[in-house]
């Protein structure tokens, strides 16, 4: 049986893109159309609005929060081109403005913390951006990927970093490069990886018939093996996974009735939530014999209260 | 007789266990506070058998008061009133009804936030007491003095250690005795206005914190801390500003200690590793009396044999939060959601 | 690229049968108007939020609600707590005797172990009632009766896996353990029996379940009861009486220390049964239909027994009856042709969950019998502790369609599901832990995600995560805690508390963070902070340059207060020439020599006095210029006092 503990009432004036929870549950960050970001706690059932932050001039995309060991930082993307940096301490303020895209900023997110505290993000420009910030100086330093995808990247999505003392390879190596998936209006799907200062393509995975609108990189769970799923607008999701991170292998997770618009896994990487246009979010399991099942839908009522379900877990 | 162990799980972890003192008839009541829950609470619990025929007693709990956050410390300052603790800041004195255990405890005085980082919430991580006087501590460094009779604030030290609090002693009616999260130990003075430690030294030097402190009954210059690590420490106030032992004891951190009340020679310790020990101080005593007959050192650490510490229960899989004893009845309260009644303890 | 496995088919009709088993759950309609997108908490709580991917041309009146979703857990309510507690601690016992187990035969200990996991759900079971004989609520009450079920389900299947494949039953004879199963679980007309028995009154056929009660006793085996029952009625001494009583009394039973083989057995056995079959059918019992009817159980007809079915809410009841009369020398793998014959003896009874499982069991399918457990609403605590202790006895082997062993993965992934959903309960969470680690490497990598994101308000909750996380030498969580504890109290402006977590957690880069906020601290107010910290910290100091910058600068402080002014004047240049001060800091720095070049008598060296002289020269831009000429004023004075009588540069 499942239950809505909580509803919150966002009070945004436009539609909503993105709501992340941060790193322990605890907040949640929404973004919108109406230009504003805003921070609510959500602290044992109870709501309150924490931070309404102003800084875009145009609808924002998409939110992320980083580890909370570099303290409460906050990453936004926005259509008027800029991603900002947002900081708590007593108060939520810009950090960080970066503006080096020439169009609409579609997807942010943080690198693996044992990384440091990277940011990369993705543009209709069809680039992608990769922000570091520099331990001695505090400044920020950006490596630019260009013509990434052609018309424009829809999303990225960073390879977990593996630690050290669960000592499997190769995915295990701390040394492990630096990896970067993205989907783009090409079709396609890239997989970059760092090679000195510089970013390459390491491969590019071709399956979908339709812009890709979103990957999703799966946690590691130690097992030699990983896996990405993706998105697309010829509605169908696919489960890619490898266990060299060099060479893919497909599987087709479902072909939906509508456009598929996007995914996210769960923390511990065995349950996949997928949703889109068929105005459904359906929660996927990958069964001990290697079967994507669909476990349950969530689905918009036909009028019944709220704690009505059609059938019970 | 041996001794009897019996658990009862209870559906909260169990952070303090106090008996509740009977005049004239065998205890049978105690306090529970729990921790780190969604909700957690003081509960009374009286030890009673279900069925009229059967000898073994099951504890039931006869009233409950939820609180905010968890519950750091209770200690008593009078037969029948309690001081409270918990992690919101909070400090409660609370009374039990000596007649009608079950009446839910009144507040007599409330301390609210008393521990606080501004508008941010900060533990009240320990308190003591001593003849109705208070002294609580928490992460915020300060260190408060309450008037448990009158409910006033007698004293606050602002900034008294620059990291948190973790635990505190009165050891004598005006000094105190704090340890903070890196096993910093400082003597205050309460006499003295000036807002500086008297003395102060390292329990072990490992960045561990000290746990819990506690001063021997009889001979009050004698302190002991237990540290996160699960090792013990003894000083001799009067000799030395460092520990004159320092024992490995249990294999994580010390959670608490009791010294028998009606045997100082016992001490009582339990732990994160799920220990609860009974040890004979009196062979530690003895092995180190100076020439002069007077104790000088304690045990040194090589001499630590098996023969002074027993063990009163199988090891737990969790932690052991709280003890206390009354008499030949131990109880302790754990991390599994249980509280143990120990019978026949020999004192 | 590898594309050739992409088996759509296959994976199609992956789909169409998972169809079946999707749960949908319909939310309130208002909460959003388009799209809806999911994202994830810890464990199994989710937040659904109406997403949109395009922008709208007008802004409308939008309800934008976010919905917080979370997938309840029967477990979780505080009876079944204590269900959780205490059978952890069986299960990490368990786990102990599988380690051992591996070198010596530990059959004992798990026997033992099963039978407390038993005795933990019997005392699960008395709890709900108690709850349930106090509930004024009938919902609530309503549930706690439906808990009930579960959990006498769970204990019966349970008790009977034990018999079958956990105990090492003699000889393989199962019939006296079947038995005793039959009348621990199906308990019916004992106290009639008990009853009658007391009052041994002649006549007791008055008693309305005089003969239901004799029968029952009969299909239980319970052939002493049935006989010391028939003795009460009044016609006991009548011919019909005593044939039963004769025939009843000397049935064979088996016994594996008896003596007699079980050939020699089974042929004396078919003789006792041959000579009641033709007293039966000499019809000497035909004015005696109930007494007919009880030798006609006992030679094990079909029809007897389908008879009486009615009379009894399931199978079960007759279970032991059936194979007593039909087989008492039946083995293990003997009971599922047994179960499958009573259960046929009402073909219109409903299948329950409990039959289908019973079913499975004795026909010794276990992969079967542990998916129909898996149907257990009790959050997967019954499959994951039956099908671990199964395994670790070595019992369960079950392949894939493919022929290969998947038994530990089953038992792992069900472990890992336990875990998992343990280890999002706010207090639980220890309880989960302990089954992930158990299940390494993938559940110590799940263990590792969760952990460091449980929530952590309070100091004593990180060293208890910590100290967790230590247990399991899972040492990056151990870091990550302690950094976000010294980040937390940083962003805070706590920089002692900072500093201690940053040392915690060996994070040079946060020490160095802290330090910095410290000497900046200083800079704009002049009160060092965290001096306590700083004067013990010890080797601790070394984790980063900043922080030991910082404890130099610290420890000069003391030294100037102590009056030690050559000691302090002496630290104070190899401060000054070390290069590991912070820019912002010279300024700070060279005013401190002011005061000791003009102490009474001359701490500096001309040596040092040259130093500070450089590190003027080197560094024009930390001071303003009106101090700059003071300092030059002060250094040339110096110099010129130490030019005549230099200062021993060994120190004190």
């Amino acid at each position: 049986m499942i239950t809505v503990l909580n509803t919150i009432d966002t009070g945004h004036e436009d539609m909503i893109h993105d709501a992340e929870l941060d790193y322990y549950g605890l907040r949640l960050a929404t973004c919108s159309s109406d230009n504003s970001v805003k921070i609510y706690d959500i602290k044992s059932g109870t709501q309150t609005l924490a931070a309404d932050l102003k800084g875009h001039f145009g609808p924002v995309w998409q939110v992320a929060w980083a580890h909370p060991k570099y303290g409460n930082l906050l990453a936004s993307c926005s259509y008027d081109r800029k991603v900002i940096i947002w900081k708590e301490s007593g108060e939520w303020t810009k950090l960080y403005e970066y503006t080096g895209h020439e169009s609409s900023v579609n997807s942010v997110a943080w690198a693996p913390a044992e990384y440091g505290l990277i940011l990369a993000c993705c543009s209709s420009d069809g680039s992608i951006s990769i922000i570091t910030n520099v331990l001695d100086s505090g400044n920020w330093d950006v490596k630019k990927i260009t013509g990434a995808h052609a018309i424009g990247v829809n999303s990225i999505s960073w390879c977990p970093a593996i630690s050290a003392d669960l000592n499997l390879d190769p995915l295990t190596n701390k040394d492990a490069p630096k990896r970067i998936v993205s989907g783009g209006c090409d079709n396609l799907i890239k997989i970059w990886r760092e090679q000195g200062d510089q970013w390459v393509e390491e491969n590019r995975l071709e399956m979908h018939m339709d812009w890709v609108r979103d990957v999703a990189w799966a946690p590691s769970l130690g097992l030699q093996r990983s896996m990405i799923a993706s998105c697309s607008q010829d509605k169908r999701v696919v489960i890619w996974t490898s266990d060299d991170n060099v060479s893919w292998t497909p599987t087709i997770l479902n072909t939906f009735d509508d456009v598929v618009w996007s995914l996210s896994w769960s923390l511990t990487g065995n349950i996949l939530a997928v949703s889109g246009g068929d105005n459904k979010v359906s929660l996927w399991k990958e069964s001990p014999d290697g079967q994507w099942l669909c476990i349950s839908e969530v689905a918009k009522g036909l009028g019944q209260t709220p704690n009505e379900e059609r059938s019970t877990l | 007789m041996p001794l009897e162990v019996q658990g009862t799980f209870v559906s909260q972890k169990i952070n303090k266990i106090r008996w509740i003192p009977e005049e004239y008839e065998e205890t049978k009541c105690f306090f529970t506070g729990s921790w780190d829950d969604e909700f957690n609470s003081i509960k009374v619990w009286t030890l009673e058998s279900p069925h009229e025929d059967e000898e073994i007693e099951y504890p039931r709990a006869l009233s409950e008061l939820p609180v905010d956050g968890d519950v750091t410390e209770i200690k008593f300052t009078e037969k029948n009133k309690i001081v409270v603790s918990t992690s919101n800041g909070d400090v409660r004195l609370l009374e039990i009804s000596a007649y009608e255990m079950q009446t839910p405890l009144r507040e007599i005085y409330s301390w609210k936030k008393l521990h606080n980082f501004g508008i941010d919430p900060c533990s009240c991580t320990s308190l003591d007491t001593i003849d109705g006087d208070i002294v609580t501590i928490g992460e915020d460094g300060n260190i408060n003095i309450l008037n448990g009779r009158r409910g006033e604030i007698t004293r606050t030290i602002n900034g008294a250690d620059s990291c948190s609090l973790h635990s505190v002693c009165f050891f004598k009616h005006s000094e105190i005795i704090t340890g903070n999260v890196r096993g910093h130990m400082k003597i205050w003075d309460l006499r003295i206005n000036n807002n500086k430690p008297a003395a102060s030294f390292l329990l072990a030097g490992d960045e561990m914190a000290a746990t819990c402190i506690l001063n021997h009954p009889t001979q009050p210059h004698i302190v002991l801390a237990g540290s996160e690590s699960g090792s013990l420490a003894i000083w001799d106030l009067r000799v030395n500003s460092f520990p004159t032992s320092l024992l490995n004891a249990h294999a994580a951190g010390v959670t608490e200690m009791h010294f028998h009340p009606e045997n100082p020679q016992k001490l009582l310790t339990c732990s994160v590793s799920g220990e609860i020990w009974d040890w004979n101080m009196e062979a530690m005593t003895k092995s180190s009396k100076g020439p002069d007959n007077q104790i000088t050192t304690w045990m040194p650490l090589e001499d630590k044999n098996a023969m002074m510490v027993n063990s009163l229960m199988p090891t737990l899989h969790k932690p052991i939060n709280t003890l206390h004893c009354d008499k030949g009845k131990i109880i302790c309260g754990a991390d599994n959601e249980a509280v143990y009644l120990i019978k026949n303890f020999k004192y | 690229m590898n594309i050739s496995n992409l088996g759509s088919n296959s994976s199609r009709s992956g789909i169409s049968e998972s169809q079946k088993n999707v749960k949908t759950f319909i939310l309130p309609e208002k909460c959003f108007e388009r799209y809806a997108a999911c994202t994830w908490r810890r464990g199994n709580k989710f937040s659904i939020y109406p997403r949109s991917q395009k922008t709208s041309s007008s802004p409308s009146n939008i309800d934008n609600k976010i919905l917080d979703v979370r997938q309840e857990v029967l477990l979780f309510i505080p009876i079944l707590r204590k269900l959780v507690n205490e059978s952890n601690g069986t299960y990490l016992s368990l786990q102990k005797a599988a380690e051992a187990a591996k070198t010596s035969d530990n059959h004992v200990e798990f026997l033992k172990l099963s039978r407390q996991y038993r005795s933990i759900i019997r005392v699960c079971i008395e709890g709900l009632q108690e709850a349930a004989s106090k509930e004024t609520n009938g919902i609530e009450k309503n549930s706690l009766l439906s808990y009930i079920t579960i959990f006498y389900s769970i204990e019966c299947i349970w008790h009977l896996c034990e018999i079958l494949y956990i105990d090492n039953i003699p000889g393989d004879i199962v019939l006296p353990y079947l038995l005793e199963w039959v009348r621990f679980h199906f308990p019916c007309h004992e106290q009639t029996a008990a009853q009658l028995l007391e009052a041994c009154e002649r006549g007791s056929e008055d008693h309305p379940e005089y003969w239901d009660t004799v029968v029952g006793m009969v299909v239980q085996g319970r052939v002493d009861v049935a006989r010391a029952l028939l003795k009460l009625h009044s016609l006991t001494d009548s011919n019909e009486f005593k044939l039963l009583d004769n025939s009843l009394r000397s049935m064979p039973v088996y016994s594996v220390y008896g003596g007699i083989s079980t050939g020699e057995f089974t042929v004396s056995w078919k003789h006792w049964q041959a000579e009641c079959r033709s007293k039966l059918g000499s019809r000497v019992l035909a004015s005696q239909p109930k007494l007919e009817l009880i030798m006609k159980l006992i030679i094990g007809d079909y029809s007897a027994f389908e008879s009486i079915r009615e009379k009894y809410t399931s199978w079960f009841d007759l279970l032991g009856g059936w194979v007593m009369f039909t087989a008492p020398w039946s083995r293990r793998h003997a009971l599922g042709a047994a179960a499958a014959a009573c259960a046929g003896m009402r073909p219109a009874a409903g299948r329950t969950p409990l039959d289908a499982m019973a079913r499975a069991l004795m026909d010794g399918d276990l992969h079967q019998v542990i998916h129909e457990i898996q149907q257990i609403s009790d959050n997967g605590w019954f499959a994951t502790h039956l099908t671990d202790i199964l395994y670790h006895c070595g019992k369960l082997e079950i392949m894939d369609k493919h022929q290969t062993n998947v038994t530990s993965r089953l038992r792992d992934s069900l472990i890992l599901e336990y875990g998992c959903l343990l280890m999002e309960h706010p207090s639980l969470w220890p309880v989960g832990l302990s089954y992930l680690a158990s299940c390494p490497p993938e559940g110590l990598r799940r263990a590792e995600l969760v952990l460091e994101r449980i929530p952590v308000q309070t100091e004593a909750k990180a060293m208890r995560v910590v100290a967790e996380a230590k247990k399991y030498g899972l040492l990056g969580v151990v870091q990550s805690v302690c950094t976000c504890m010294g980040a937390r109290h940083l962003s805070s402006g706590r920089v002692g508390s900072a500093l201690a977590w940053a040392v915690r957690a060996r994070n040079s880069a946060l020490c160095a963070r802290a330090a910095d906020s410290a000497l900046r601290a200083y800079c704009a107010s002049g009160v060092l902070p965290a001096v306590d910290f700083l004067l013990t910290a010890g080797s601790a100091m070394l984790l980063c340059d900043t922080l030991l910058f910082l404890g130099k600068y610290c420890d000069f402080h003391r030294m100037y207060k102590n009056r030690e002014f050559k000691k302090a004047a002496k630290l104070l240049v190899s401060l000054l020439t070390s290069k590991i001060a912070p820019d912002y800091f010279w300024e700070t720095l060279l005013l401190d020599t002011l005061p000791l070049l003009e102490s009474d008598e001359p701490v500096f060296s001309s040596d040092d006095t040259f130093e500070i002289m450089l590190c003027l020269e080197l560094k024009p831009l930390s001071l303003t210029q009106e101090k700059a000429d003071l300092l030059r004023l002060a250094l040339t004075r110096n110099l010129a006092r130490t030019s005549l009588s230099d200062v021993d540069s060994g120190g004190e």
